[in-house]
């Protein structure tokens, strides 16, 4: 494809060229993802007040949080982020099979993800531990142990809906390929769903520890 | 435009992401009281700086990129800083 055609075929108004249009959509989507970072800082917050007002109760919920398999997820989705890498890399050089190949990859450990978020959710309901009237677990700290397992619910729920959108944008992605669309020369979608897709990753690398590894050490 | 970039570095930083992991599990279940938080804190930040200084590399070529995402943080810390400010000071009142 000449550069003409290209040109042609992605430059959208108000854009003069396509580096510039490429370089707003990537501000776009930092500046996104600065919001998303206050958007989760708001349960970042509150689990750090509860976690300081009631450490005991805190590291009695963290034990019965299920942490071979939040363990078994966290690598998952590192895994599914060194995909969506190598699907932009593979792009940049113009390999669009292949980067079809890997979007499909990483949206396939997303899938599996959420999977095995469901299992855990299952196994946690079934143990009493869902907020409100589902909420059986009795104890000194049962109250604690509830207000953990709300913020754990509303935590983790929220990051698997970011997932979810982020799977629905990796499908939008392959599906846009196949009707012709991203080259080597413009990609700003891919670059711009892989950092997002990146973001969600780094949002569960740190729920992980202050969710599953809470209260291992005693 | 077509260049071949080296895919080693993705690699090296999924390794590392593992291993990081794996460090975070086994110093999870350590005895260290308080320095368990600072040590998976500090674990966490270490994987999520591999994330964006690898991972995000391509889409990291505006500096303005860097002022919005160092903006969301800060103000993370605002947060984050003046409600623990009140919390720490005054939690022996509130807890009996």
């Amino acid at each position: 494809m000449t550069e003409r055609h290209i040109v042609e075929k992605e430059l959208a108004e108000p854009y003069a060229d396509l580096r510039h249009q490429k370089q707003t959509a990537n501000l776009g989507v930092w500046a996104f993802l600065s919001t998303e970072v206050l958007f989760f800082s708001g349960l970042l917050t509150a689990y750090s007040v509860y976690r300081f007002l009631y450490p005991q109760g805190f590291a009695e919920a963290g034990r019965h949080t299920e942490v071979l398999l939040g363990s078994i997820n966290t690598g998952v989705l590192l895994t599914s982020s060194l995909f969506m890498a190598l699907a932009v890399h593979a792009i940049r050089s113009g390999a669009r099979r292949l980067m079809m190949l890997f979007l499909l990859i990483t949206a396939l450990l997303g899938l599996a993800f959420l999977g095995i978020k469901i299992l855990e959710y299952y196994k946690e309901i079934g143990e009493g531990l869902l907020p409100g009237v589902f909420f059986t677990y009795a104890g000194p700290y049962a109250h604690t142990v509830e207000i953990f397992f709300f913020i754990y619910f509303m935590a983790t729920g929220i990051h698997a809906l970011h997932l979810s959108i982020g799977i629905g944008a990796l499908f939008f992605l392959i599906w846009r390929t196949r009707c012709g669309s991203f080259t080597a020369e413009y990609h700003a979608g891919v670059e711009g769903v892989g950092l997002y897709w990146h973001f969600v990753d780094a949002v569960w690398v740190f729920i992980y520890p202050l969710i599953y590894l809470l209260g291992r050490n005693t | 435009m077509t260049r071949a970039e080296p895919r080693r570095p993705l690699y090296f930083a999924w390794a590392a992401l593992m291993s990081l992991l794996a460090l975070t599990i086994f110093g999870g279940y350590l005895k260290l009281g308080g320095a368990n938080l600072f040590i998976s804190v500090a674990i966490a930040t270490a994987k999520a700086a591999i994330i964006i200084a690898i991972f995000m590399k391509p889409a990291r070529e505006l500096r303005l990129g860097w002022v919005f995402s160092l903006g969301g943080i800060f103000f993370l810390l605002i947060m984050l800083g003046l409600t623990g400010a009140d919390y720490l000071t005054r939690a022996q009142d509130l807890v009996p």
